[in-house]
């Protein structure tokens, strides 16, 4: 044996390397950049965001963004947002935060985070075009998209379910799941929400759990598992429905008779950031009508703006029909939502 | 022997003591001197919470059933495997011996993934089952204890099928034969005789199964996670990728010193029983082996053969396959289902995916190349030298591929969350942790074949070289390495290899940027992105498959999975 093979081998896994980086460049853009109303101060250099955004559409998000900003290099850590917020808190230990912004799903992280002094305070330039519920009274952070916790169910079903009652019917004893509220922001809002509610109560907890309902680790094994047929019906995200719907998976939804879990999904700039124009410049980016009608075409998101037409067929914001969420409420009492949920549901 | 002059020798054991310092014996320590801290105070804290905690003492439980009860698994099959290979008239029995050992090609992960794509609650079989006979009910849910332990078993049944497999050859075959010729049947030969003989091989190969499935990470993530049940490994990554605690990160070390214990004494055992002996070395003289002539079970055996072969490696690669080509996760894999488009959003859309491939490939050439260069050094210094503390040295090389992967990558987050002092860098959240972490991890693989190969080099010609008045490092340089680059160019594949398909050290410590293949593809999966996934792994699985045959070409048939 001498050398050569092992200098060819080395040149063999280089060359690869090489060309694969090389097609590692941003794909042709998607949408083409319309003139934006946004006059960003000269953005440039890079940033980071940490988001539970799903991964196609924080995908489309980066190739977008950076189409928009040439001179900006986006980074995205995607994760579920437990995992985010875990992230953060590491890396605030270890004494540098690497993220710029921080875009997970619910506000109530964001109380947290407001309360241990992370986030700057911002004014974005379309805030005003934000009702007061997408946004933070104090100014730290606005809702980049909305999300709705809504039924889901597999097309085959019968009948389907029209409200959160009808959870209970022994027509899905033991076919029903409830995405857990340990690993899921959006999930710890639903259960707290119909949890205070009068109608429901921890009693509607119990109920589900004598009718067979089982947790679901997160809302997208749960999409596929309702897709699948492995349970009927299950509460989940509205947009993650209308994503895989046109590709012929067998799943929709309907808007509960009482009405949705209603939940603005927040971003915010942390006070650390070491680029807050470039930082600036994608919260802008988002908010912005151009960013919304991205959201809608590739998210299948509803427009947190009123100028923004929804998905097809999905209501526009101010006609969705929703539950009360005290999101103060649900960062205070967290921990005993999730020790009830346990002890229900086990961890 | 010659000694080397005294300024040389200790140059190089000073550069070499440098660089385990940074990569093995600072991160480790860090972990001890983590895990006896809380609140930033000297204190066992941590110890206290980890054990108190009831989901950790759950989690001991769990691995220790599952890993006990895949040992067992793999032990009858491969023991009885290896028997029928070496010691019956089994048709095909050399396709068998190859074919057997396949499960090592494939990552224990994807292989999870696979059999959730059969066996999963609306898996290709129980759907079949439920449309054939009606059933609302699966067949058989494969999340949970009892999923892992079978796919554990799957994938680690050849380790202890090689163990035996070398005693046998190694067995004398005429006490086998003394008892046959005093009417003794077959099947009481192989119980009275074989088995008893073999007991040393078996029990080294179970123990390695042991500790190997108490160390996996990738199996009991992707079949326990959705089911809520956690092992120590899984335990840990949980506790540090999700929660928010303080001391999160002590409890968290205190919890992976107990796992490393458990660990610790399933290698304390092992040991014990190869009696300090490397069972993988075949020797002694060549006997031809008694064959037992199997009759009429010849068939019903080559179809159980056949069947392994089957389940172990067909069907996983088939069923990942055909969920990567299906257009939307749960249709049937008909005809007007089946798409390319899975493939080409992850390797065209997905920058993470790309990323990944790229990120593998490089780490795994440079890990390579270094720990090439560096085991060079290490292994002479352990067996040409007679310096004291080579044994120590010999130990630290091989402390990180021992401990469980988890362990190791906690103590590299603790190692290098903080920026080095004097040049301020911080190596978390960068590429270069998974550098040092997998030069660390598989450090012991190359130091292990250049030994190998320095011990077969005569110290003569290197006094030769001396003697002529070539200094240390000319000697070293024009000498030995030209010897050993065989062994040298070994250990580099042995090292590939395995970081291409690295998945426990890489989930905890990657980042925006800095992922690799394997993180990509247990991301996706844990996200929900089933289809891209499944055609991730199927990329991975073809990108192993490829460096296995370059490997096999390159070293002559002599190394490769």
């Amino acid at each position: 044996m001498n050398v050569k093979p092992f200098s060819r081998v080395l040149v063999f896994a280089l060359l690869v390397s090489g060309a694969l980086g090389a097609c590692a460049t941003p794909p042709a853009p998607t949408v083409a950049p319309a003139a934006s109303p946004v006059v960003a101060v000269e953005a440039k250099g890079k940033i980071t965001l940490y988001t539970s955004v799903p991964q196609p559409i924080a995908d489309k998000i980066q190739s977008d963004f950076q189409t928009r900003f040439p001179g900006v290099t986006l980074d995205i850590f995607r994760s579920g947002t437990s995992e985010v917020v875990a992230k953060i808190m590491t890396e605030k230990t270890g004494g540098e935060i690497i993220a710029d912004l921080v875009w997970v799903a619910e506000p109530s992280t964001y109380e947290d985070f407001k309360a241990q002094d992370l986030l700057l305070k911002y004014t974005p330039t379309e805030a005003a075009t934000l009702s007061d519920e997408m946004k933070d009274k104090d100014g730290y952070y606005y809702a980049g998209r909305l999300i709705n916790m809504v039924i889901a169910y597999n097309t085959a079903t019968d009948p389907k379910p029209t409200s959160w009652k009808d959870l209970l019917s022994p027509a899905y004893k033991g076919k029903l799941a409830f995405p857990s509220p340990l690993n899921s922001g959006a999930a710890e809002g639903a259960v707290k929400t119909l949890a205070d509610h009068p109608n429901f109560g921890w009693k509607y907890f119990d109920d589900l759990k004598a009718n067979g309902a089982k947790q679901a680790s997160n809302n997208s094994t749960l999409r596929d598992q309702i897709a699948s047929g492995e349970f009927k019906v299950g509460v989940l995200l509205d947009y993650m429905v209308r994503e895989v719907k046109p590709k012929g998976a067998a799943i929709d939804f309907v808007w509960p008779d009482e009405g949705a879990v209603f939940i603005p999904s927040p971003i915010a700039i942390l006070k650390t950031t070491k680029n807050p124009a470039a930082a600036k410049a994608f919260l802008d980016f988002v908010l912005s009508k151009q960013g919304q009608e991205t959201m809608v075409k590739l998210g299948f998101f509803i427009p947190v703006r009123a100028d923004v037409t929804p998905p097809e067929g999905a209501p526009s914001l101010d006609k969705i029909k929703r539950l009360a969420t005290d999101w103060k409420a649900v960062t205070r009492d967290r921990q005993a939502t999730k020790d009830k949920w346990t002890e229900l549901f086990g961890k | 022997m010659r000694r080397l002059s005294i300024d040389s020798g200790q140059a190089l054991l000073a550069f070499v003591v440098l660089i385990l310092t940074i990569l093995v014996v600072y991160p480790l320590a860090q972990l001890v001197i983590q895990s006896i801290q809380y609140d930033q105070q000297w204190s066992l804290g941590s110890y206290v919470r980890a054990i108190a905690d009831e989901s950790n003492l759950l989690a001991l439980r769990h691995s220790l059933e599952i890993s006990i009860a895949a040992m067992l698994g793999a032990t009858v099959l491969g023991t009885f495997l290896a028997w029928l290979v070496a010691r019956t008239d089994l048709p095909g029995r050399d396709f068998f011996r190859t074919a057997f050992v396949l499960p090592f090609l494939i990552p224990p992960f994807i292989g999870a993934l696979a059999w959730l794509q059969i066996l999963g609650p609306v898996g290709y079989l129980n759907k079949i089952h439920m449309a054939l006979t009606g059933a609302s009910e699966p067949l058989w849910n494969i999340y949970g204890p009892a999923g892992i332990v079978l796919v554990m078993m799957l994938h680690e049944y050849p380790t202890v099928f090689i163990s035996v497999l070398g005693g046998l050859a190694r067995m004398n075959p005429e006490l086998e034969e003394a008892a046959q010729i005093s009417g003794s049947r077959v099947f009481r030969v192989m119980r009275d005789i074989t088995l008893p003989l073999m007991m040393p091989p078996i029990l080294a190969g179970a123990l390695l199964v042991f500790i190997t499935n108490l160390a996996n990470f990738g199996v009991p993530a992707i079949l326990g996670f959705s089911d809520n049940y956690y092992v120590l490994t899984t335990q840990i990554y949980r506790a540090i990728t999700r929660s928010t605690q303080p001391n999160m990160l002590n409890i968290a070390a205190a919890t992976s010193i107990l796992l490393a214990l458990v660990s610790g004494l399933g290698i304390f055992l092992q040991r014990f029983y190869l009696g300090g002996k490397e069972y993988a070395v075949i020797s002694g003289k060549s006997m031809q082996p008694n064959i037992v002539r199997l009759g009429a079970h010849r068939y019903w055996l080559f179809a159980l053969a056949s069947v392994v072969v089957l389940v172990t490696v067909v069907a996983p690669l088939v069923a990942i396959l055909l969920t990567a080509l299906v257009r939307a996760y749960g249709l049937p894999p008909l005809p007007e289902n089946l798409t390319l488009q899975n493939f080409y959003d992850v390797l065209m859309l997905n920058q993470s995916a790309r990323r990944g491939i790229v990120n593998s490939l490089g780490l795994a050439v440079a890990a390579a190349t270094i720990i090439s260069l560096l085991s060079a050094f290490i292994a002479y210094i352990i067996v040409k030298t007679k310096m004291r503390g080579r044994a120590l040295l010999d130990f630290i090389s091989n402390a990180p591929y021992t401990l469980p992967g988890t362990v190791v990558a906690l103590a590299m987050i603790l190692a290098w969350l903080k920026p080095i002092p004097l040049i301020d860098f911080r190596l978390y959240n960068t590429i270069w942790i998974l550098l040092v972490a997998y030069v660390a991890r598989y450090l012991a693989f190359g130091v292990r074949t250049a030994a190998g190969s320095l011990a077969q080099v005569h110290s003569s010609l290197e006094e030769a070289a001396r003697i002529s008045g070539a200094g240390w490092l000319q000697s070293f340089r024009d000498i030995v390495v030209p010897l050993i680059r065989p062994g040298l160019f070994a250990g580099w594949f042995l090292v590939f290899i395995p970081c291409l398909r690295e998945l426990t050290i890489s989930a905890l410590l990657w980042s925006t940027r800095n992922e690799t293949i394997g993180v990509v593809v247990f991301s996706l999966q844990q996200s929900g992105n089933t289809a891209a996934s499944a055609a991730l792994a199927v990329i991975m699985v073809i990108v192993l498959l490829l460096a296995n045959l370059i490997t096999r070409r390159l070293t002559g048939d002599k190394l490769g999975y």
